[in-house]
């Protein structure tokens, strides 16, 4: 008895299961939706596969509207980007059975707005620079992280490019095509990993196209005035038949000869207007001499050399800190100290000139400045002092003065032209440090031709360049292509036709005829 | 591991940069960063270009004929414009430097000297300053690293004043003096003067003469000595060279060397019984002696009947004392006759003799009855 009874209670058990069995694989024909989740400015909704089933189609509605079909996949997943800051949606999956749609349960999600000011990041601006998309936007409170979001569409198709704890990161651009506009679109996280709707979008073009690039390259070509120079013949060795040893400096006086700073040579020769070698000036001391068994007329390092209306000549020695004076034939006459104040560093006349009326111009490179004195070195004006732009200067070198009083310095380690009157008053200043016409590496000597055009060489690029008063650059000399190359050139003196430029390191002063075309 | 490689290389780069910078602010190649300047300029601009460098390490200089990339660029400053240290001297290409092992690179190389990131060694040096002798230059001419250099410093006993040495007391890294010839085929000596201009050791006979008082000889026959028609010259210039060559004190001296009993006056080889003076009169580099058919040295005195009545004796092999110093110069064999019983190389004796003898043999013989009886 109590065995039937077990017998039936099992069938009934059995029987059960049977029906909810059957019922379980009847409702196994539709997707079961086990989550969605936002995440990353995304919407996640992940479901079960169903056996059989091809393709899985995603419906959504809003608060306020009906089921709408947003997507379909054949996984098992699928990612809501089109979505709201602030809105709650409902999400179902079905599969089609026997021409009918089999939906799955719903999961709603609530996008984040904002959550305690923690809203989307606002842009600063994107910058392109040498392969690479610089992004910047401001700091968003409370934020943890930021998704960067890069789409080649606008509006759509964004996938997170990299994520930055900063409000700033750089898109290293791999993969990406140059000419190609990019769009960027930022997201943030806070601590509770909820992330803000994307912000607003901006874009970029990446690179420049080779076709971009030349054509733009056609645009910012320098036309320059093409020039001819004919080397008319060189001066390599000094009137005693020696070696040039780093020459720096020359000028001519009015009967044309040729006064050379021999610099390491300790000496000044003086050269007829064909360079044929005619006397020395000076003794070079030695280099231990100390200031109170100076010489008269002795050298230690004469730099740079003017004349003035008698011919007379004077040199600037930077290791003697001093300028010495000399008649045209090389006779001694006098000495012109300029001691330095407290504080200050001694004279380093890198540059000299001599006005009309007897004044001296001169570039102090130990003080970083221009002195305006009397004859007797008494300073009269003083210009500059040590600035990275302005008025002042960081060791100026040569300088020359045009027939209107404008004086034009070379600003060497600020790699510009700085021109100011002869009361000290600023005029301008151009150039800037670089490879290309109009810029320079480390500018030396400057001076001016007879068309008031200033020329200015280059111990760096071992250019020489002109340029208009105003800054204009109008010719470049000594490129690669050249004819003519220099060395380190850098005391230059132009006279009629004729350019004379002063190579160091080569050695030798090479005299050209010149010409514009 | 190899990840700990790439992160130790990263690390690396990412310290280089900072750590030249660190040693550059504030220092004298921080050329834009100056108290007050207000740092408008990149430190590094002075030097680097960021963008289309035209040399290596981004520099901004092209490279010249002169100088390397980098030693062109630093000559744009120390040209006398911005400094004038080392113009002179350094940048002085008409003045012998020292060899460096990449072109004329004197920076920024693992081998090279200076390092102009870092001041704080002084004068931006990339090698320690040495403790015992004060000088930079044991840091490679040491016993450790004498390959191809010379252990220029181990117990050297050329000008010791007492147990220590100045290297640059005779040599100059920069501007140096420039050589007529090499010396014992060293072809930048970087000695302060030309030793070679006269082909007998000109810069030794600046020190080693009597005004000095750093007389070879003890007699006061002077090493340099012009007077005498220049008679007093020295081994072995002293002839015109012939087929032989014309050598300065380094043909025989090394003042680098050692002190050592067995090679005394920094002697290149051991004189002893005159085996280094044969060494050369063999006929391969100096006229040969004769050998057997020639007087005969490295003999016993004692075999041979002297005459000691005429003067004083000749020296004997361990008598030789050419400097009047410490003894005798050679650990010869007592009373054997060698060359240097009758020659004295830096000639002690008669400033006119011929062939460096001590005496004139003159007419009769009188050197030769020195020693041997007239009957």
């Amino acid at each position: 008895m109590n065995t039937i009874q077990i017998k039936k209670t099992h069938l009934a058990i059995l029987s059960l299961l049977l029906v909810m069995g059957a019922a379980i694989v009847a409702q196994a024909a539709a997707p079961n939706l086990m989550a969605a989740f936002f995440v990353k400015g995304k919407v996640g909704l992940k479901w079960s596969k169903v056996d059989g089933a091809a393709e899985y189609l995603v419906f959504r509605k809003d608060d306020s509207g009906d089921y709408a079909q947003i997507g379909s996949t054949d996984q098992d997943r699928y990612f809501d980007t089109e979505v709201t800051g602030g809105a709650s949606y409902t999400y179902k999956i079905a599969v089609s059975e026997g021409g009918a749609l089999v939906y799955s349960g719903t999961k709603s999600v609530k996008i984040p707005g904002t959550v305690g000011g923690f809203k989307a990041p606002s842009w600063v601006g994107l910058r392109y620079d040498r392969q690479k998309v610089f992004a910047n936007w401001d700091d968003v409170p409370n934020a943890i992280a930021y998704n960067v979001w890069r789409s080649t569409t606008s509006g759509s198709g964004f996938e997170v490019v990299g994520t930055a704890e900063a409000s700033r990161y750089v898109d290293a651009g791999s993969g990406l095509v140059a000419g190609t506009t990019y769009y960027y679109v930022l997201s943030a996280m806070n601590s509770e990993f909820e992330e803000t709707p994307q912000s607003s979008e901006l874009s970029i073009k990446f690179g420049v196209s080779a076709a971009e690039r030349e054509a733009a390259s056609e645009k910012v070509v320098v036309v320059l005035d093409p020039v001819t120079l004919t080397n008319l013949f060189e001066i390599k060795e000094s009137p005693a038949g020696e070696p040039l040893n780093q020459p720096s400096d020359l000028a001519l006086n009015s009967q044309g000869n040729i006064y050379l700073t021999d610099t390491l040579n300790g000496q000044v020769h003086c050269y007829g207007p064909k360079g044929k070698p005619k006397f020395s000036i000076g003794d070079k001391m030695d280099q231990r001499t100390q200031p109170a068994d100076y010489i008269e007329g002795g050298f230690l390092m004469p730099f740079t050399v003017a004349i003035d209306s008698q011919d007379q000549v004077y040199v600037g020695d930077v290791q003697r800190n001093d300028i010495q004076v000399f008649a045209a034939d090389g006779t001694y006459v006098r000495r012109i100290q300029i001691p330095a104040g407290e504080g200050e560093s001694a004279l380093r006349p890198n540059g000299l000139a001599v006005l009309s009326d007897g004044r001296l111009v001169i570039t102090d490179a130990g003080n970083h400045r221009v002195l305006v004195t009397d004859g007797n070195g008494v300073i009269k004006q003083v210009v500059g002092g040590r600035s990275l732009e302005g008025a002042g200067f960081n060791f100026p070198d040569q300088l020359t003065v045009s027939a209107d009083g404008t004086i034009c310095v070379v600003d060497a380690l600020n790699t510009r032209i700085v021109e100011f009157d002869l009361e000290g008053k600023f005029l301008r200043a151009f150039g800037s440090a670089g490879h290309s016409a109009g810029t320079f590496g480390r500018p030396k000597g400057i001076a001016m031709d007879p068309a008031g055009r200033i020329w200015v060489s280059d111990g760096m690029s071992h250019l020489i360049q002109s340029f208009t008063v105003e800054g204009e650059v109008k010719s470049v000399l000594g490129a690669a292509d050249d004819e003519y190359s220099f060395e380190a050139p850098r005391g230059m003196w132009f006279t009629g036709d004729k350019m004379y430029v002063v190579e160091r390191l080569a050695q030798k002063v090479s005299v050209f005829q010149i010409k514009s075309q | 591991m190899k990840a700990l490689k790439i992160f130790a290389l990263a690390c690396a780069l990412v310290a280089i940069p900072v750590v030249a910078m660190a040693g550059v602010t504030g220092g004298k190649h921080d050329l834009t960063g100056w108290a007050g300047s207000g740092g408008a300029k990149p430190l590094c601009e002075a030097c680097h270009t960021p963008h289309n460098a035209l040399g290596d390490n981004l520099w901004g200089s092209t490279v010249g004929t002169t100088y390397s990339a980098v030693g062109n660029l630093c000559y744009t400053c120390h040209d006398g414009s911005v400094t004038t240290a080392g113009t002179a001297t350094a940048f002085n290409t008409a003045l012998e430097q020292h060899k460096v092992t990449v072109g004329n690179d004197c920076s920024g190389d693992a081998s090279s000297c200076h390092d102009v990131h870092n001041e704080g060694t002084g004068s931006f040096l990339l090698v320690a300053i040495d403790a015992v002798s004060g000088t930079y230059c044991v840091t490679c001419h040491d016993d450790t690293n004498e390959g191809g250099l010379g252990d220029h410093t181990a117990g050297m006993e050329h000008y010791t004043s007492g147990t220590t040495f100045n290297c640059n007391d005779c040599h100059s890294a920069h501007g140096a003096a420039n050589q007529t010839a090499p010396i014992a085929g060293l072809t930048h000596p970087i000695l302060l003067e030309d030793n070679m201009s006269s082909g007998y050791g000109q810069f030794c006979i600046d020190c080693h003469n009597d005004a000095n008082g750093y007389t070879i000889v003890a007699d006061n026959f002077d090493y340099n000595e012009t007077t005498n028609g220049g008679a007093e010259t020295k081994h072995p210039t002293y002839t015109t060279g012939g087929s032989f060559p014309i050598g300065g004190c380094n043909e025989c001296h090394d003042v680098h060397a050692p002190a050592s009993a067995d090679n005394g006056h920094i002697l290149i080889a051991n004189n002893d019984d005159s085996a280094f003076c044969v060494s050369c009169h063999s006929g391969g580099t100096a006229p040969a002696f004769g050998g057997a058919a020639s007087h005969p040295a490295g003999v016993a005195v004692a075999s041979n009947t002297m005459n000691t009545s005429a003067g004083p004796a000749l020296p004997w092999a361990d008598q030789i004392n050419e400097d009047g110093n410490a003894g005798a110069d050679y650990s010869g064999t007592a009373d054997f006759i060698v060359c240097e019983t009758c020659h004295s190389v830096h000639r002690v004796g008669l400033a006119t003799s011929s062939f460096f003898l001590r005496e004139d043999n003159g007419a009769q013989n009188e050197l030769c009855v020195r020693c041997h009886t007239a009957n």
